[in-house]
């Protein structure tokens, strides 16, 4: 299944779902105007994505098995791009599964382990965040992971 | 049957006590339901239970119904989902940080979450914003203080959401969270604008921040910091104050609320000063819209000001005027006494660095310098005999110094000397045209005289360059030159026997000035005295452009000092001569030549019964107590005619 949007692109494997969105509450869009950034994030899962997530993944990361992974790629305001926060360049797209940790998770939950990794590509600022659904699983669900960062593309914003 | 019928206020206690023996029951349950799902945790100590039950109660006074009814823990009440260590999510800093709404040393703003339409946040968004360990810092991940219910994890997340302080690289773990309701880039600039959301929290709470029912007050203070901000601690609990309005006091400031400003935080020695004044309850009412500077602060009705580390109010009119003549950095200078009441009730009297100013019904007014000094000497707006002022100091020009106008006289500068004029002393003078008039600039104070306690009628004198003004219950005059040298060589008003001017000199007559119990009238450069019924008689007839002429001499006493004594003046034209039994007579000529010749009061004929006038038959007449005198009108011959002893008066019979 291919997923568009926002100048990101992926092809996902059979039976991952994903979104790639922008946060249309009308909290955000009044903050938008008085000066906030809406920038878009893109959800891809091995299990099918609950409809009340937090940006990081929070409602999802809930009720995700074992054997499943979640990839949010979140993206920054463009002029972030160049800060040292955001100094690593490109998308990894190979993972070392020992860079994971129990301790790297936005909430930390029993068995499972995360990977944050800030970047930039295109001129525009990102946060790949990885959460697998057993820690002592990385190996095999890093596969997965890397089978679909594969085929993530960023495009410039025009 | 005894029926007991319960008030309002034990009603209700009666229905919190049900809710809570429900509540409890409730909670036990689900404890233990907890302790079974969760056996391998540790028991529940003895001060966790403690704390548990304040936060039912807590609980109960927030949704005592809903927590009856609703099998659920009161922690999560108060503390929201997950608030257990194990859930995985990060505690509060508040929880971790003596209260304080603030990344505590060693962290730092990392990055920042909204959550849409907040209860806690009045419907608002709500804001959580990570702090993250600082690089180079270390901390220990553990669960938070179990003594309260944010029991979350600290420094153990190694997470970070990324919007702030982008400068410093990688990620770290996640020490606690600040709570905001405004905007996180307003709060702190190193926070980028990028939203991020994460609805999955709304309920996240900790004890030690606001509630649902959040006030402004409370959200304004959070955003401050709590415990952490520069104001403190809280110092009770918010009250309502004037208008609708409310506001809190705290150790170290206070948080005001209105409709129409919203809050405002006012902090440091302005701030407790203002808590310590009953803030917007007390004199000083709601803060102004202007912002403050370091100097101070205004409100509705005044002003807290700094002075050097104290904080002083200026109360109502006079903070006006002090704000007109520049405030702390004006004239006056910064506040060193507050404004007080004046011991009459009718104003208030404000101390500075420079001077003072006294306000009243008439108006609020600075009195600095010597006059200040004098002011303050002679015992300021209630004992001065001066009242409250009525303007400020005015420059007169020229070399005429200044003057000040009070309620019931003035200062005058004098040289470098303040001195004051009272009373009808000050009107006179001023009709004189002031310090630049007739009279030129005081020389002494107006002083007292007479009165109370003396013989003498009271009164005032008061001294000037050219004269000097004497004021009674008839008035005020002055007096100058040769006029009040024999004025005063007389004794003045208390000891010359003439008591105070009635008036100034006659404009018509300049040389007659007129007194309670006589006149002086200048003749020649010399000054003569004229006193009671002779003075009185001589201005009936027209004084110096009448008949008598001008008096060539004082007034005396020739027959003794009785109460029949006898007073004679001589004018120009006539002899008067004036007694309790004789009244007021005047002999003019050819008859009072005559008289004289015939030894006068001192000689037989005795006083004068009646003023000389001319008969029928033509002749010049004046009678007496023992006798008459006739001057023929043609020849000039002089009878003096002695009563017969046995005879009635009218058959008096020639003697010469």
């Amino acid at each position: 299944m291919e997923l568009t949007g926002y100048g990101i692109r992926a092809d996902l494997p059979s039976g991952w779902e994903g979104t790639i969105a922008l946060d249309r509450d009308p909290d955000s869009i009044e903050l938008v105007g008085i000066g906030a950034s809406l920038q878009p994030v893109a959800h891809l899962a091995s299990f099918a994505l609950p409809s009340d997530r937090g940006d990081f993944g929070s409602g999802a990361v809930d009720v995700m098995s074992r054997d499943d992974v979640f990839v949010a790629l979140v993206e920054f305001a463009p002029e972030e791009a160049g800060a040292a926060l955001f100094a690593q360049e490109g998308l990894p797209r190979r993972l070392d599964p020992r860079a994971f940790s129990e301790r790297s998770l936005q909430r930390g939950l029993p068995g499972q382990a995360g990977l944050q990794v800030f970047f930039h590509e295109a001129g525009r600022a990102f946060c790949l965040y990885v959460v697998l659904g057993d820690a002592d699983d990385a190996h095999r669900l890093v596969r997965d992971v890397e089978q679909v960062l594969a085929t993530l593309t960023i495009e410039a914003r025009r | 049957m005894t029926t007991t019928s319960l008030r309002p206020r034990d009603r209700r206690r009666t229905a919190v006590g049900l809710a809570q023996r429900a509540v409890e029951r409730l909670a036990r349950r689900s404890d233990e339901r907890e302790q079974r799902r969760d056996a391998a945790r540790p028991r529940i100590s003895r001060r966790s239970l403690l704390v548990r039950s304040a936060v039912v109660g807590s609980v109960l006074t927030i949704a005592p119904l809903r927590w009856a009814t609703r099998p659920a823990t009161a922690y999560s009440e108060i503390c929201g989902q997950g608030w257990r260590c194990s859930q995985g999510w990060t505690a509060f800093c508040c929880t971790i940080n003596d209260g304080a709404n603030t990344c505590p040393p060693g962290s730092y703003v990392a990055g920042w979450w909204k959550i849409d339409r907040s209860p806690y946040c009045q419907g608002a968004p709500r804001y959580i914003i990570d702090c993250n360990r600082s690089p180079g810092a270390s901390c220990r991940c553990r669960c938070a203080d179990e003594g309260t219910c944010d029991q979350r994890r600290v420094c153990c997340n190694n997470f970070r959401y990324g919007q702030c302080n982008t400068q410093i690289p990688g990620v770290t773990e996640v020490v606690c969270r600040v709570v905001l309701c405004t905007t996180p880039w307003s709060w702190d600039p190193a926070c980028g604008r990028t939203l991020r959301t994460d609805n999955r929290t709304t309920t996240h709470n900790a004890p030690c921040l606001p509630g649902r029912n959040a006030t402004a007050i409370d959200l304004t203070y959070q955003e401050l910091g709590l415990t952490g901000s520069v104001l403190g601690a809280p110092d009770g609990p918010e009250r309502s104050g004037p208008r609708g309005g409310t506001w809190r006091r705290y150790e170290r400031g206070v948080i005001t609320w209105q409709q129409a400003t919203g809050a405002v935080v006012l902090t440091g020695a302005v701030g407790r000063r203002y808590g310590a004044l009953e803030g917007p309850s007390g004199p000083l009412g709601y803060p102004r819209a202007e912002l403050p500077d370091e100097r101070g602060r205004r409100f509705e009705r005044g002003g807290i000001y700094r002075s050097g580390s104290a904080a002083i109010e200026v109360l109502g009119p006079t903070d006006q005027r002090y704000h007109e003549l520049g405030g702390p950095t004006g004239v006056l200078g910064v506040p060193t006494e507050a404004t007080t009441p004046v011991g009459d009730g009718r104003g208030s009297r404000t101390r500075f660095a420079e001077g003072a100013v006294f306000a009243s019904g008439r108006g609020a007014f600075v009195v600095a310098g010597v006059h200040l000094t004098r002011y303050d000497a002679l015992g300021g707006p209630v004992d001065s005999g001066l009242g409250y002022p009525l303007a400020d100091v005015a420059e007169l020009g020229g070399d005429l110094g200044q003057r000040q106008r009070f309620e019931t006289g003035s200062l005058y500068l004098g040289g470098a000397v303040s001195i004051e004029v009272l009373g009808a002393a000050d009107v006179r003078y001023d009709a004189l045209g002031g310090p630049g008039g007739v009279l030129g600039g005081p020389i002494q104070p107006t002083v007292a005289v007479g009165g109370e306690g003396t013989d003498a009628p009271a009164g005032t004198v008061t001294r000037f360059v050219a004269g000097t003004i004497y004021a009674s219950r008839s008035g005020a005059y002055e007096l100058s030159g040769r006029a009040l040298e024999r004025y005063e060589a007389l004794g003045g008003p208390l000891d010359s026997g003439l008591g105070f001017p009635l008036g100034a000199a006659d404009p018509d007559q300049e040389a007659v000035q007129r007194f309670a119990q006589g006149l002086l009238v200048e003749v020649d450069g010399e000054v003569v005295v004229l006193r009671r019924r002779i003075a009185r008689r001589y201005l009936d007839v027209g004084g110096l452009n009448g008949p008598w002429g001008t008096p060539t001499g004082d007034q005396a006493r020739t027959d003794g000092a009785g109460p029949d004594a006898l007073e004679q003046a001589a004018f120009t034209e006539v002899d008067a001569f004036a007694s309790r039994s004789t009244g007021v007579r005047v002999l003019d000529d050819p008859i009072r030549g005559a008289y004289r010749d015939a030894g006068g009061p001192d000689g037989e004929l005795g006083r004068p019964t009646a003023d000389s006038f001319t008969n029928r038959s033509g002749a010049y007449r004046g009678t007496f107590q023992h006798g008459a005198i006739e001057v023929h009108p043609t020849t000039g011959q002089v009878r003096v005619l002695r009563p017969r002893p046995t005879r009635s008066p009218s058959e008096l019979t020639s003697r010469g």
